[in-house]
C-alpha cells in the first residue's frame, strides 16, 4: 500500500511490515525498476525468482518473491492510472 | 492520490515511458550513424562520412531534447544503453539504404509516441513532438535522394566517389 503523508510531503510505502519514504522522484524512479522486471525472466531467468531491489539512492533495500513483485506491479499501475474524467488539458 | 501525481508532473507517465524508449532509439541511431561515417572514411567516402559525422551529432541533439524535456516537467529521463551496431556493409548504397531504414523507423516511433500524447490528451507533449515529426520528415528525404542518386548514376567505381560530392548536407 502506497499513501501520501502531508506532514513528510512525502508517499509511504507500507509493504508487509516494511516502511519506506519516497519522494516524488524515488516514486518514479520505484515504479521504473518494478516495471523494468519482466516476469518471463524473472521465471525462467537463473535467480531463484528473488529481486533485489535498492531504493532512494541506495538508502533501502526490498527484497522481493514473485508475489510481491506481481503486488507492488498491480499497485504501481493503479496509483498512476488516471481515472477517466482526469485529463491533462 | 492521482491529484498528487497531476501537481508533480506536466506530461503523462506513459508518454514519459515512451520518450525514455525514444531516448534509446535516438542514442542507436547516433552510434549507427558514427559507425557508418568510419565505414566511409576507410571506403575514401569523405562527404557522405562528413554527412553521417553531422548525423550522428543531430540524433545526440534530438536525444538530449528529449532528455530536458523530460526531466523539465518532472519525470525522469534515464541514460541509455547503447547496444552494438553493425560496421559491415556491403556497398555505399546498402549504407544509404540502412540508414533510410533507420530514419523511417524513427519516424514511426515517434508518430506513434504523438498518437498516445493525443490519446491521453497530452497537450504539451504532443506540441513538443510537433517539431520531431517535421525534422524527421526532412531526414528520411536526405537518405532517400542519396539512394537515388546512387541507383540511377553508380555503376563504376569512379561515378561513386564523383557522387559522393554530392552528400552534402542540404
Amino acid at each position: 500500500m502506497i499513501n501520501f503523508s502531508t506532514s513528510s510531503n512525502k508517499y509511504r510505502l507500507d509493504f508487509h511490515g516494511k516502511e519506506i519514504l519516497l519522494s516524488f522522484c524515488e516514486l518514479l524512479g520505484f515504479r521504473n525498476r518494478i516495471n523494468a522486471i519482466d516476469i518471463n525472466t524473472h521465471f525462467y531467468g537463473d535467480h531463484s525468482g528473488i529481486e533485489i531491489l535498492p531504493l532512494c539512492n541506495l538508502k533501502e533495500v526490498l527484497i522481493l518473491e514473485t508475489t510481491d513483485v506481481l503486488e507492488l506491479k498491480k499497485i504501481i499501475d493503479t496509483i498512476f492510472t488516471p481515472q477517466e474524467s482526469e485529463t491533462l488539458c | 492520490m492521482e491529484n498528487l501525481i497531476r501537481e508533480n508532473l506536466s506530461i503523462n507517465i506513459k508518454v514519459i515511458d515512451l520518450l525514455n524508449e525514444q531516448i534509446k532509439m535516438e542514442a542507436r541511431a547516433s552510434s549507427m550513424y558514427l559507425a557508418m561515417a568510419s565505414w566511409c572514411d576507410q571506403h575514401g567516402y569523405d562527404y557522405s562520412a562528413k554527412l553521417f559525422y553531422d548525423q550522428s551529432e543531430e540524433e545526440r541533439e534530438h536525444m538530449l531534447k528529449i532528455f530536458k524535456f523530460i526531466n523539465d516537467n518532472g519525470g525522469i529521463a534515464y541514460s541509455p544503453e547503447v547496444p552494438k551496431v553493425s560496421h559491415e556493409y556491403e556497398s555505399i548504397l546498402d549504407l544509404y539504404k540502412t540508414a533510410l531504414q533507420e530514419e523511417i523507423s524513427v519516424s514511426e516511433s515517434i508518430q506513434n509516441i504523438f498518437l498516445t500524447s493525443r490519446k491521453e490528451n497530452d497537450v504539451a507533449s504532443e506540441l513538443f513532438l510537433q517539431w520531431f515529426i517535421n525534422e524527421q520528415l526532412e531526414e528520411e528525404q536526405k537518405m532517400r535522394h542519396a539512394i537515388k542518386v546512387y541507383e540511377l548514376h553508380g555503376t563504376d567505381t569512379e561515378n561513386l566517389y564523383a557522387l559522393d560530392k554530392r552528400m552534402t548536407r542540404s
